[in-house]
């Protein structure tokens, strides 16, 4: 006779431990928002407290339009509209 | 082929008004000698930069939106890299294909808007002189009123003093008043 797990019974699932909201990417969501890199106020969210871009996975923004953050983002800041890096303080 | 561009640059925010002006305008007749046409120019003013370039803090901002050939970019930008007053520049490709005819509307478009702007502007003006001068007529007439008012102020004041001694007197007159009911009072008990 064959093993058949039963789920249901044995192994109750942690209930809420491992859940994740799933982030979506805000620019799909929103297709008024432009990524413009002549806009450094809106940029400002992405980066983190160093001055560095932040991940995706943080973000939760979606590839492509990750992609056009970052383009924007290195043009302010060969604009000096963003910084390459702050000091910590 | 033409395209759409957009080029900033940065000016010493130390340089006078004058000066940064002919600036803008000497960049901007490079592009309409290379055969480009100018679609905007802005002037963002000046602002604290998030470095220092240079050891300098603050810059001038300004963008100029243009359709040309590439040939007017790199004359551009070469000119722009000779310049010393200018602290960093950046050219932006806009777009690959360019309808002149949607060009020249968006043209006419900004400049009636300049136009309704400086209107609104002048109207604001005007306005404002208006207020002025009514303010200042008013407080001509308040001042000529003060100067008529000060006697019958006068009197005012006096006025006003009769009334606390009507009122002292009324005081008393209270105090009169009451003492005969206690002492009715005081009859009754001793009664």
């Amino acid at each position: 006779m064959a093993y058949t797990p039963d789920n249901n019974t044995r192994r109750p699932r942690p209930k809420g431990k491992f859940f994740h909201k799933r982030k979506v990417c805000r620019f799909c969501v929103d297709s008024n928002i432009k990524i413009d890199y002549k806009n450094p106020a809106s940029l400002r969210g992405f980066l983190t407290e160093r001055g560095k871009i932040m991940p995706r996975r943080i973000t939760g923004t979606c590839a492509r339009h990750q992609r056009a953050l970052a383009v924007a983002i290195k043009r302010a800041r060969t604009l000096a509209l963003l910084p390459y890096v702050t000091a910590e303080n | 082929m033409l395209r759409r561009y957009e080029t900033i640059f940065i000016v010493r925010a130390d340089l006078e008004s004058d000066e940064t002006g002919s600036l803008i305008d000497r960049y901007a007749g490079i592009i309409v000698g290379m055969d480009g046409t100018i679609i905007k120019v802005e002037n963002w003013g000046k602002r604290r930069l998030a470095y220092p370039i240079e050891k300098r803090r603050d810059g001038l901002y300004v963008r100029i939106d243009f359709v040309s050939q590439f040939k007017a970019v790199t004359e551009v930008e070469r000119n722009l890299k000779i310049d010393e007053n200018i602290l960093r520049f950046q050219t932006v490709k806009l777009s690959e294909k360019v309808n002149m005819e949607e060009i020249e509307r968006e043209i006419a478009d900004a400049r009636k808007k300049e136009e309704e702007q400086k209107e609104e502007a002048r109207k604001r003006e005007e306005a404002r002189k208006e207020e002025e001068q009514k303010k200042e007529e008013e407080q001509k007439e308040e001042e000529q009123k003060e100067e008529a008012i000060p006697e019958p102020a006068n009197e005012e004041v006096e006025v006003s003093e009769d009334p606390d001694s009507q009122d002292a007197k009324t005081g008393e007159e209270a105090v009169q008043e009451t003492s005969p009911v206690e002492t009715d009072e005081e009859r009754a008990k001793e009664e």
